[in-house]
């Protein structure tokens, strides 16, 4: 059953990372995107050990890394956001949550992702531009947040 | 318990982090070259189906982008095409000027009135560029009409297309000579009359002004023979010109500084008190 349930949740993430790779990297708002990967593991943040997501976490980090050659990155900060943020979310899980708390709650994780992406893809000579990288950092964490807003909107009308 | 699965976790997540960090650190490195081809592959794999709609709008905005553009270019194409006609009309004017032996005073058309039975044109100089009532205007393409008024800084002329222009001339290449006018029935056309018939005249040939009634200089174009008539009842020809000026298009000319010879003057006025 345990191990049913986690190729479930790891086909799950496979088709995460699909739709991640070919749909959102597309829709671009200022050239930041939202980050379909990170909602999965805030979702799995509320159920699983932290063990179990910070796998999840490398794993799909890698995989999606691996698809957009980005080697590591989304890996590490994945993974440290992970680390950070399982013990709150792990803890609040069981209260009821209405719209803006979720694009709260997604907002301040994706802050703290793309802080965590940009500043090593700072150090790894990734990204040149400053203001460029700011507004990335933003926006991106903006649009992740309503993204995951309306997927918890979705998922409660269910 | 807790501690130790807080240490396992945290163990997990350090060896994660320090991998994560290793590949990025040899991400160019030759171990990852086959890694990263196959990655490449599997992308370019999901990425497939999708192409199709990228590509398509693409597409739709390349056209817009090519659209704009394209009114772009129009736009500097009727601008060049401007420019140059503008640049083949003053190249025109500037060899006139050269080839003249005439002094010329350059002038531009500031007002234009050719519609009306008393068509008139004013121009961008008067006395105080020496230009006096009675001097021919003319342009590259030959003779336009003549002064009628003066003021200080502008002057009024008679263009050709006015029924009380006349002016003396003659078909290039024969002694037949004539009075040019405006028949009041083209906008163009003018009519060389009192040309004997005996002189043969052809449609092509040249007219030109005469120089004999001493308000023109000789030689001056004024238009191109396109039909003969013989008179009716009388024994001269009725020969149609087309004008070579163009008044509709005209925005630059000359003033001829041509002053009627004053003793001619005098015998054509000793002559009159005569009769």
């Amino acid at each position: 059953m345990i191990r049913s349930e986690n190729i479930r949740i790891f086909l799950a993430g496979l088709g995460v990372i699909a739709v991640q790779v070919m749909l959102l990297r597309h829709l671009q708002i200022f050239g930041a995107e939202p980050d379909l990967i990170l909602i999965f593991l805030l979702w799995l943040c509320k159920s699983k050990s932290r063990t179990t997501v910070l796998l999840y976490a490398a794993g799909l980090g890698l995989m999606h890394d691996a698809l957009i050659d980005l080697w590591g990155i989304h890996m590490f900060s994945k993974t440290l956001m992970v680390l950070i943020l399982h013990s709150y979310l792990n803890r609040i899980s069981k209260n009821k949550f209405i719209f803006w708390q979720v694009v709260l709650i997604v907002f301040i994780a994706a802050i703290i992702h793309n802080i965590t992406f940009f500043s090593v893809t700072v150090y790894s000579d990734l990204y040149t531009s400053g203001p460029q990288l700011i507004m990335r950092l933003l926006i991106g964490s903006v649009y992740s947040a309503i993204l995951g807003g309306f997927l918890h909107m979705v998922k409660e009308d269910k | 318990m807790r501690k130790i699965d807080d240490i396992k976790d945290y163990l997990i997540a350090a060896i994660i982090l320090i991998l994560a960090v290793s590949l990025m650190v040899n991400r160019h490195d030759g171990s990852l070259q086959n890694t990263r081809k196959i990655s490449i592959t599997a992308l370019s794999f999901l990425e497939q189906p999708l192409s199709n709609i990228r590509i398509y709008r693409q597409a739709i905005s390349t056209n817009t982008y090519l659209h704009r553009q394209n009114i772009l270019l129009q736009d500097q194409l009727s601008r060049l095409r401007s420019v140059e006609q503008q640049n083949q009309v003053l190249r025109s004017l500037l060899n006139l000027r050269e080839q003249s032996d005439l002094p010329l005073i350059p002038v531009q058309i500031v007002a234009k009135n050719l519609i009306s039975v008393n068509s008139f044109l004013t121009v961008s100089a008067g006395e105080t560029s020496g230009i006096r009532v009675g001097m021919p205007v003319i342009n590259s393409d030959g003779l336009v009409g003549t002064v009628i008024l003066t003021s200080n800084n502008y002057a009024q002329v008679l263009p050709y297309n006015n029924s009380v222009f006349r002016v003396s001339a003659q078909v290039e290449g024969s002694r037949a000579y004539g009075i040019v006018s405006w028949p009041d029935n083209s906008t163009q056309e003018l009519v060389l009359q009192f040309v004997p018939e005996t002189i043969e005249v052809i449609p092509g040939q040249s007219v030109l002004t005469s120089g004999f009634t001493n308000y023109y200089p000789a030689g001056i174009p004024i238009g191109e023979v396109t039909r003969v008539e013989p008179g009716s009842g009388v024994d001269t020809q009725t020969i149609y010109l087309n004008a070579f000026t163009d008044l509709y298009s005209l925005s630059e000319a000359f003033i001829i500084e041509f002053a009627p010879d004053t003793t001619v003057n005098n015998l054509i006025e000793e002559q009159s008190n005569l009769f």
